[in-house]
């Protein structure tokens, strides 16, 4: 990737993809606007009371300028537990880190008319209403105008980081360059945002002086040393946002040496071109069994579809939904877990078709993405015991292990002691697990510690490699606490338009996968040490002649 | 016709230890021009203050042209008082014949008569219509915003004039211009001026008859002639001494 390949990929993405990006920008003005509204609507009104109650005064605008302080992202991460992912949250930090700008100028604006002007207002027989109209509200008008200023520019920067939580914009293309390691996505976020920053930034300047057109030069007005220190305030965050600019540029460049190798192995620029017409760019997550799905779905879209494909693996589970919903991959395998849990933050359900159902029509409506048929099997939350134990005591399932739990030595990585999903809510229904002993390991150590008989059971999931050992029993979760994960393909709706063919090759794949079939190609990887393409291609080999 | 008359009126601001002004009778004629002299904190600007009821008194009766004021509704009977204050208080958004359109606007006149109004009130304070109409204060000199807080004053032709001090900020050719103007335009039109100052000359100068004040009281209400001639008492008499005499030379004593 050098630099003309860089631009040449900037120029491609323009020619390509500029509704994807149009989309962006619009929803990062909206997100932004939207925000902006907000801390109007709350920020003028309190600040104009403030203004008139000294005491509320310190205290609101004190309380403010230290909500400032906290970083945008926090205050992000910290709406998530409050009220989920997505839009609303986004919003409501955004318009929390836009207030204290509008509250803070409001409160001194309105505070800082001059009180000869008042006491002439009120003595020439102005009413009260009419000296807040014609004569309170004008005058306070550009310093207001200021603080919404400061806080549009702040919010279009940090609108970016909304697209950490769901919410999209600019900051989608920013996270997926990141996740996909890619250079021109990266920069053409990065200056798309700054560039949103400095125009509206200009074209509010000039909005403003505008509507002060009697602020003349040579006009001594009370406003203008605190005008000034707004000014200086501005130039400091335009130092700030350079600085942010100069060091997405710095790691892209940094990206850019790197390389095609920047990444690992995984990302296999596949140029064999078998078939003609656009490429299908299937994508994967991080983690072996993802690698596995999608490596053989490639196989039976070039093999039986005939068709180019791209292979862009390895995404971080986290940006592999943004990539694909802003049209960097067509499809990659999921879980209808993930789907209904994570991706759409619905409630929970156990029910297998009731979940596909569900995020089936949700993606279709959301997102114009297209679940494909699920796979049986299911790679969700489970508990592992060893065989002996499982003899021993009799347990098989979940409700055995919980009346033998006095007989049981638990070992968990600690977070599924306390995790919604993890013991609580299996004491919810199964009731209480009063474990013989718990240890807290790391969950790579897990296997080991029950093989070496330090430990009787484990937390485990359902298609890991190394339930294939004869020396594990995977208990069943007879009362469906757990939501089910099965495997299937989400595509872009546009793709399977292309080539209608792909739907039918997957769900006839997908249509042999089960829990044990995926548990022993997983095994062949992370037991037996084999790469993850070579066990794809032996197992696509096996089943190609009867898809 | 009496047109102010003030009838024991006691203010006393909450937590001061003695009266802003204590027990105050006295009535001023139609068309009168008095001068309020007095030294800082005498309470010049709380008597004028009650007139157009930005202070209510606590005790006594105000009464312009024999009505209570307190019978009437404070912003309506504003309207019919010019008010004009040391810090001119112009409204800085508003050009000139904004400024000066303010209270006829409200009052509801036609674009036309406000545009006569404006300009023959730019005349009479002596600034030219055309160079200063639309300008904002901020373009203005501290004497000629001076004068448009005194045509913005005079817009509605009230009865009443409450003027505190309003050339005290203005340098002393500008300030002596500007004397003139007003004696001539109180000349024109005999309304009731109610004028605060603390500079003896300047009160000597303007006042048909002077109001002396002290701590909140009255100590001599006459005119210059008589106080200079019979000071009521050594507090007058220290006052006038500490004019340097100059007194003798101001246009209202001696004619
Ligand atoms: N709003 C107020 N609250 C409390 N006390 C006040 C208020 N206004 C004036 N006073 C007090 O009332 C007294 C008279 O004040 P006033 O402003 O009438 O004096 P003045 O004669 O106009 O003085 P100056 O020549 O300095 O303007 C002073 O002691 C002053 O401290
Ligand atoms: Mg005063």
């Amino acid at each position: 990737m050098n630099q003309t390949g860089l631009i040449e990929k900037i120029v491609e993405y323009f020619q390509n993809r500029s509704d994807v990006y149009l989309e962006a920008v619009a929803r990062h003005l909206l997100i932004s606007a939207a925000a902006v509204c907000v801390a109007c609507a709350v920020g003028i009104p309190l600040g104009i009371f403030c203004a008139g109650n000294a005491k509320m005064r310190t205290l609101v605008t004190g309380l403010f300028s230290t909500l400032r302080i906290v970083p945008s992202l926090a205050v992000l991460l910290l709406c998530i537990p409050l009220i989920g992912t997505g839009l609303a949250p986004a919003l409501v930090a955004l318009s929390f880190l836009a207030i204290p700008p509008v509250l803070i100028n409001t409160t001194q604006a309105f505070a800082g008319v001059p009180s000869s002007v008042l006491e002439t207002a009120a003595g020439m027989g102005m009413g009260g209403a009419r000296i807040f109209w014609k004569v309170k509200a004008p005058l306070s008008l550009p310093i207001v105008l200021t603080g919404i200023k400061t806080a549009v520019v702040e919010v279009i920067a940090s609108a970016t980081l909304a697209a950490y939580i769901g919410a999209g914009g600019l900051g989608n293309i920013i996270f997926t360059g990141l996740g996909l390691l890619r250079a021109d996505l990266l920069l053409i976020g990065g200056i798309s945002v700054a560039l949103l920053s400095v125009l509206t930034d200009f074209f509010l300047n000039r909005l403003e002086r505008r509507i002060v057109r009697y602020r003349d030069p040579n006009a001594k007005m009370k406003t203008e040393g605190r005008l000034g220190h707004m000014k200086k305030q501005l130039k400091k965050r335009w130092f700030g946002r350079m600085t942010a600019v100069a060091l997405i540029l710095g790691m892209t460049v940094l990206l850019s040496a790197c390389g095609g190798d920047g990444g690992d192995g995984n990302v296999s620029g596949d140029d064999a071109d078998v078939g003609s017409g656009a490429p299908v760019r299937i994508g994967s997550k991080d983690f072996t069994e993802n690698l596995i799905l999608a490596e053989i779905y490639a196989l039976a879209l070039e093999d039986k579809g005939g068709l180019a494909v791209d292979r862009t693996f390895s995404l971080a589970s986290s940006s592999v939904h943004t990539a694909l919903v802003s049209d960097e991959i067509d499809l990659y395998p999921e879980y209808t877990g993930t789907g209904l849990l994570s991706v759409l933050q619905l409630d929970l359900l156990t029910d297998p078709q009731e979940v596909y159902d569900t995020v089936k029509e949700a993606y279709e409506d959301r997102f114009d993405l297209i679940w494909l048929d699920y796979a049986q099997a299911n790679d969700g939350q489970g508990i592992a015991v060893t065989k002996a134990v499982s003899d021993e005591y009799g347990v098989r399932t979940i409700s055995d292990l919980q009346k033998q739990a006095a007989n049981i030595r638990f070992a968990s990585q600690g977070e599924f002691d306390e995790r919604e999903d993890g013991i609580p809510a299996l004491e919810a229904v199964y009731g209480p697990f009063a474990f013989k002993s718990s240890v807290v390991i790391d969950n790579a150590l897990k296997y080991d510690m029950l093989l070496n008989g330090e430990a009787d059971a484990a937390p485990a999931y359902t298609s890991e490699g190394q339930l294939v050992n004869p020396a594990f029993v995977l208990l069943e979760d007879d009362r469906q606490v757990w939501p089910p994960y099965n495997i299937a393909p989400v595509a872009r709706a546009s793709i399977l338009e292309t080539y209608p063919e792909i739907a039918d090759i997957l769900n006839a794949v997908n249509a042999l996968i089960d829990t044990p079939t995926i548990t022993s190609l997983n095994a062949e990887v992370d037991v037996d040490g084999k790469e993850y393409e070579e066990v794809a291609k032996a197992y696509y080999d096996s089943i190609k002649d009867s898809i | 016709m009496i047109a102010i008359s003030f009838d024991g009126v006691v203010k006393r601001f909450p937590g001061a230890a003695r009266n802003a002004v204590d027990r105050v009778s006295l009535e001023i004629e139609e068309g009168e021009l008095i001068t309020v002299l007095g030294a800082s904190g005498s309470g010049k600007t709380t008597l004028l203050k009650m007139v157009n009821r930005l202070f209510e008194p606590n005790e006594g009766t105000i009464c312009l042209f024999g009505e209570n004021i307190m019978d009437k509704d404070p912003v309506k009977l504003r309207r019919g008082i010019g008010y004009v204050i040391q810090q001119i208080g112009l409204f800085p958004h508003m050009t000139v014949r904004e400024n000066i359109a303010t209270i006829p606007r409200i009052l509801k006149w036609d674009r036309a008569r406000i545009g006569v109004r404006v300009d023959e009130l730019l005349s009479l304070v002596n600034l030219d219509p055309d160079e200063f109409r639309e300008r904002y204060p901020a373009q203005l000199s501290g004497g000629q915003q001076q004068r448009v807080g005194l045509a913005r004053a005079l817009a509605a032709d009230p009865a009443v004039m409450l003027m505190d001090e309003p050339f005290g900020a203005i340098d002393a050719i500008n300030r002596s211009n500007l004397q003139d103007e007003l004696l001539a335009i109180h000349g024109k039109h005999k309304r009731t001026y109610l004028f605060v100052t603390h500079d003896v000359a300047e009160a000597f100068k303007l006042g048909n008859r002077v109001l002396v004040m002290d701590g909140g009281r009255v100590k001599q209400f006459d005119t210059p002639q008589r106080i200079v001639d019979d000071p009521a008492d050594d507090f007058v008499r220290e006052l006038l001494a500490s004019s340097g005499g100059r007194h003798g030379q101001s246009a209202r004593v001696g004619n």
